[in-house]
């Protein structure tokens, strides 16, 4: 039994703790899973940035100081200050205000993108990982083709394609986001098909469809849990990748990529306006990293110390 | 007559490759009733493919053909998918090698052992939990609530071949395919491991097929020995007259038995001779 509390005093016997029911037994397993992600500093951080994005995108209202649209051109170009936190854009808007809403195209991006991607890559990474064959061989080349795209590239294309705007974006980075997973499930698959308890399963009389689903698929949802959390730095680089070129949100909704680009003209007498939301952007790619390589270590065993 | 549970007749399996298709299995044939049979021969004899094709778990590009395979009076030859998925588990059972790797990590023994129930019987959930608990204590679990609540890597070697066993019979097939059932526990635990195998099978009138390389075990434990040499069945004994084995190869097995008569000499190996295929 691992005890996260106090890895060098092993428990006496006796005052073990012993949990009394199912729930209680998971909510100490959820505890110690805390608890060893938060024995490691980068991970709270990582956790701490995350979650600090969450609340400024719910509680942008709440939390700003200023209307996000609203222009006051004499003020322009004002630096950071006691009246605007983090100064004013080339248009007079407050630009802490502008970030706190930024973080809302942001976060919803991330969240439909790894809604959309992991479960599609997952699924057909099942499906060609099990039954392998022509199946596999069909569904790995088309994985193949979209993966040698280059990310933003393809995505690029995609949205000229389908008119700018935050929705298509999400369908563009979704479109560009899944062959990781499709591989990551196929590798996972290969190595559990053959293995015995599944052998065991088709011994017992049980159809394909619920091996795949009920035996193979909970293994592989740790990894795929992983990776969409190492992903998310990626697709919000993606998504401001987008905004920056004007194909993400469209002006006047405030989204950090955009609010770079419009921040370039001024960069050398204003630093801050593109400065605020790219450090924005470093910041929360950043927190995403951590918490990946946080998760891994408490979600995959091999990765215990 | 009483009509035999398992009647195969001329099952080959073969393997292509690129010199040609390969046969794993020969021409095996065996009628058998409600009895304990052992399967004994060397790695690569064909024992588990064997076990497999009647279970119609051979995957492609295996092939399998059979003059007869008959399960009580279900003809399997031609079976279809779904026919096999519901003869599996409800009619004939496979325990597997080694629990550590047949039972799923991430699920929990009550529940893997209802998962038989659920594919084969439509009963309901309270049942099904009554029904897993007690085959748990059928199976010499002394605490089945604890095991029933457990994953398999809280569990010791015993303890998982057990829960298997217990997930093969609880929808009790009539005939059960032990793979090495005892080959990956150790000595002390192999021992009640084939106790409670032999009282179940002997108990609940089951037909069992025991496949083991290990000669003087299959002896004391079944009624009936066939032993195999790549592919082929040579020599089928009566159990108590191991001693009167004729065919070289088994004798040869015999021989190499380490014992204490023949304590301080080297043991002998044995001389293939190409004939033995042949017969």
């Amino acid at each position: 039994m691992i005890v996260a509390s106090s890895p060098s005093l092993p428990e006496p016997v006796g005052t073990r703790f012993e949990p009394s029911s199912r729930t209680q037994a998971r909510l100490v397993q959820l505890a110690r899973a805390l608890h060893r992600a938060a024995r490691n500093p980068s991970t709270l951080a990582g956790s701490l940035i995350v979650l600090a994005l969450v609340f400024a995108a719910i509680l942008a209202p709440l939390l700003a100081t200023h209307d996000p649209m609203a222009q006051d051109l004499a003020a322009r170009l004002t630096p950071p200050g006691a009246a605007h936190w983090l100064g004013t854009d080339q248009l007079g808007r407050d630009l802490y205000s502008r970030l706190l809403y930024g973080a809302q195209p942001t976060l919803m991006i991330v969240v439909l993108v790894v809604a959309l991607s992991a479960p599609f890559g997952v699924a057909i990474g099942l499906l060609a990982g099990y039954f392998g064959g022509w199946v596999e061989a069909v569904l790995m080349r088309v994985t193949d083709i979209v993966m040698a795209f280059p990310r933003l590239i393809l995505a690029l294309a995609l949205v000229a394609v389908l008119q700018p705007g935050l929705v298509n974006a999400v369908i563009a980075i979704a479109i560009t986001a899944w062959p990781p997973y499709a591989r990551l499930a196929r590798a996972e698959t290969l190595s559990l098909r053959h293995s015995e308890f599944v052998e065991a399963a088709r011994g017992l009389g049980m159809p394909s469809g619920q091996i795949i689903t009920g035996q193979i698929l909970p293994l592989c949802l740790s990894s795929a849990a992983i990776r969409a959390t190492l992903d998310m730095a990626g697709i919000i680089l993606t998504a401001a990748g987008l905004g920056f070129l004007g194909l993400g949100a469209q002006p006047p909704m405030a989204e950090w990529g955009a609010m770079i680009a419009a921040g370039r003209d001024h960069i050398f007498d204003a630093w801050w306006v593109a400065a605020v939301p790219g450090l924005a952007i470093v910041l929360v790619s950043l927190g995403f990293n951590l918490l990946g390589d946080g998760l891994r270590d408490v979600l995959d065993p091999k990765h215990h110390d | 007559m009483m009509q035999p549970l398992l009647q195969v007749h001329g099952l080959t399996v073969t393997f292509p490759t690129p010199s040609g298709p390969v046969p794993v299995v020969r021409d095996f044939s065996l009628t058998m009733g409600r009895e304990k049979i052992g399967v004994v021969g060397e790695s690569g004899s064909g024992k588990s493919m064997t076990a497999r094709a009647i279970l119609g778990l051979v995957r492609p590009p295996g092939q399998v053909t059979a003059r007869t395979l008959q399960l009580e009076d279900m003809d399997l030859m031609g079976l279809s998918p779904r026919g096999w998925q519901a003869l599996r588990g409800k009619k004939a059972g496979m325990i597997l090698q080694d629990p550590k790797f047949s039972l799923n990590p991430i699920k929990r023994i009550g529940n893997q052992i209802e998962e038989t129930l659920r594919l084969h019987e439509p009963i309901r959930r309270g049942e099904r939990r009554e029904r897993a608990l007690a085959m748990l204590e059928a199976v010499g679990i002394d605490d089945p609530v604890r095991v029933y609540k457990s994953y398999p890597h809280e569990l010791s070697g015993g303890m998982g071949q057990r829960a298997m066993i217990a997930m093969m019979l609880v929808s009790s097939p009539n005939l059960l395919i032990a793979d090495e059932p005892t080959s990956a526990l150790d000595v002390v635990v192999r021992e009640q491991v084939l106790r409670l195998l032999d009282t179940l099978v002997t108990d609940r009138g089951l037909g069992l097929i025991l496949i083991s390389h290990d000669l003087p075990m299959v002896a004391r434990f079944c009624d009936r020995i066939l032993v195999m040499y790549r592919g082929r069945v040579v020599e089928t004994l009566d159990a108590r007259y191991l001693d009167a084995a004729t065919h070289p190869y088994t004798r040869g097995l015999l021989a190499c038995l380490p014992s204490p008569a023949t304590r301080g000499h080297m043991l002998p190996t044995l001389s293939r001779d190409p004939s033995w295929e042949a017969a």
